[in-house]
């Protein structure tokens, strides 16, 4: 057969050898100059301690950064869930019916140009001290990017499939779930990214303003006895778990949708 | 023409007019088209470019209103996308997601008939297009013309008396514009579908057609039409006969630019 030999894609492509290394090779170095600048600077541990510090650091204190990194994480768990769910259902609707877009569209917006650290201290008077308002605080910036990117990618789709899906009379729902829903999820996964990214950011801001417990937490008190040491363990162990949310998400995409990836 | 009148009438199209209502006024896209095409016949609609031809083939599948006049498929008036008709349209549409096998059950799926007793049949329809061994493959992973046969066998799945099909080889390069006109033949010969076949090229038209229409610029109406009547199967050859010429040049010429 000589359309085979026309086949795309066929020949498996072949990362360089160390590419998969490079990021963990960055890290290293990054971590290597820090630790020489602080030391050939001569700066006090007090001022900025160096990557030896604050990992020995971490090392003894486990129990306590774990405790608070479980708090955090629920409270960044939980608003991008509810970001994931509102934000698609919102999209959802806003794709269906044109008048409910012109209606929220501009409400989205300005939720979003608010200033969250103005709006969290509010949050905090209607919805008390738990867990609660970090969540909604998290969810309020998460959404956003999954509300704009989904309904970008429901919206557009090529019109000739449009017609391809009328002419073989799907309803509106199959339209939905078979085309639109299909055709966004590059987009949807690429606003779920910015999103985790966003949630860190509200769970911590919010425990900045009133929690009693979380990293971000444990950063603003560590900040006041100026116990600098335990501030960068609390700012390396959010990072990681930053990353490894992040790598969470980006493993699902790819295993979700693998035609995105190939060729 | 007359003696096919005791044939059945597959698509009628009466006094069919389309106008658009467009930001700059009212464009008159179709006024006063008249075209009976029978059944199991192969007719081929060309004419200047913007004349109303794609319009011309959304009206008949029910994509879009018509204005006034009637349009009827298989004898009853088109309201809106019907189970029999097929549609190739001018790029692949196929959903890159998924496999050419699933690709071409997708309309068993939307009008949740049972996969299992039509997987068969989309094997044969592959076997039919010469794709065997790509049923697994992506449409990434296909060439145009590949593409472009999936997209018919999808068209064929529900085994739909009428195939339109809106200039479904204008993207290929000429090489395989010409091995897909003889496989579209093939498979016509094979399926023995009326098609209402939209396209640029004469040459083409008249090597598929039974009939081809050639259409008048805007408002489009029916200015020509010929019949082809060289025998069946067609070969490549053909197009250096001196008849297919003749009617290349009489149809060209009834082209208005």
């Amino acid at each position: 057969m000589d359309e085979k030999q026309t086949v795309k894609g066929l020949d498996t492509y072949t990362p360089i050898k160390g590419t998969k290394l490079a990021p963990f090779l960055t890290l290293v170095l990054f971590l290597v100059l820090w630790e020489i600048f602080v030391r050939a600077a001569n700066i006090h541990p007090i001022v900025m301690p160096p990557p030896s510090v604050a990992f020995k650091y971490i090392a003894f204190n486990i129990p306590l950064l774990l405790d608070h990194a479980y708090t955090t994480m629920n409270e960044i768990i939980l608003g991008f869930l509810l970001s994931v769910v509102v934000g698609l259902t919102l999209a959802m609707a806003m794709t269906h019916f044109s008048l409910l877009n012109r209606a929220l569209y501009p409400l989205i917006v300005l939720s979003q140009v608010l200033p969250k650290v103005a709006f969290a201290p509010l949050l905090l008077l209607w919805l008390g001290y738990g867990i609660l308002p970090k969540v909604v605080i998290a969810f309020t910036i998460a959404f956003f990017p999954i509300v704009i990117n989904s309904l970008g990618g429901f919206t557009s789709v090529d019109p000739e499939m449009l017609d391809l899906f009328r002419v073989i009379q799907a309803n509106r729902w199959q339209t939905f779930l078979k085309l639109r829903f299909k055709n966004a999820l590059p987009q949807i996964f690429d606003g779920l990214k910015i999103a985790i990214t966003l949630a860190v950011i509200g769970a911590v801001v919010a425990e900045f303003i009133g929690g009693d417990s979380g990293l971000g937490y444990l950063i603003i008190v560590s900040n006041s006895t100026l116990d600098t040491p335990l501030m960068f363990a609390a700012l390396i162990i959010l990072s990681l778990a930053g990353i490894i949310l992040f790598g969470i998400i980006m493993l699902i995409e790819r295993l979700s949708i693998p035609w995105s990836f190939r060729g | 023409m007359k003696s096919n009148d005791h044939r059945k009438v597959m698509i009628e199209f009466q006094a069919l007019e389309k106008t658009f209502r467009t930001s700059k006024g009212e464009l008159h896209a179709i006024e006063d088209l008249n075209i009976k095409i029978f059944d199991k016949e192969f007719v081929s609609v060309v004419g200047p470019s913007g004349c109303g031809k794609t319009t011309l083939l959304k009206i008949t599948s029910g994509l879009l209103p018509r204005t006034a006049g009637g349009v009827a498929v298989n004898g009853s008036p088109v309201d809106g996308p019907a189970k029999q008709i097929g549609m190739v349209f001018q790029n692949p549409v196929l959903l890159k997601w998924r496999t050419v096998l699933d690709n071409i059950l997708l309309p068993i799926e939307i009008l949740k008939l049972p996969r299992r007793s039509y997987q068969e049949k989309a094997m044969e329809l592959i076997k039919l297009v010469d794709l065997i061994g790509f049923e697994n493959f992506l449409p990434s992973e296909l060439s145009g013309g590949m593409q472009q046969r999936v997209s018919l066998c999808r068209a064929l799945i529900t085994d739909p008396p009428i195939l339109l099909m809106d200039e479904p080889f204008g993207s290929l390069d000429a090489l395989t514009r010409d091995d897909m006109n003889l496989e579209l033949q093939r498979i016509w010969e094979t399926k023995k579908k009326t098609v209402l076949f939209i396209t640029h090229s004469i040459p083409e038209a008249v090597f598929l057609s039974d009939r081809v229409v050639v259409l008048s610029p805007r408002p489009s109406k029916v200015v020509l039409t010929v019949d082809v009547n060289f025998k069946r199967p067609r070969e490549p050859s053909d197009k250096y006969e001196k008849e297919f010429g003749r009617l290349c040049t009489l149809l060209r010429s009834a082209i208005k630019k």
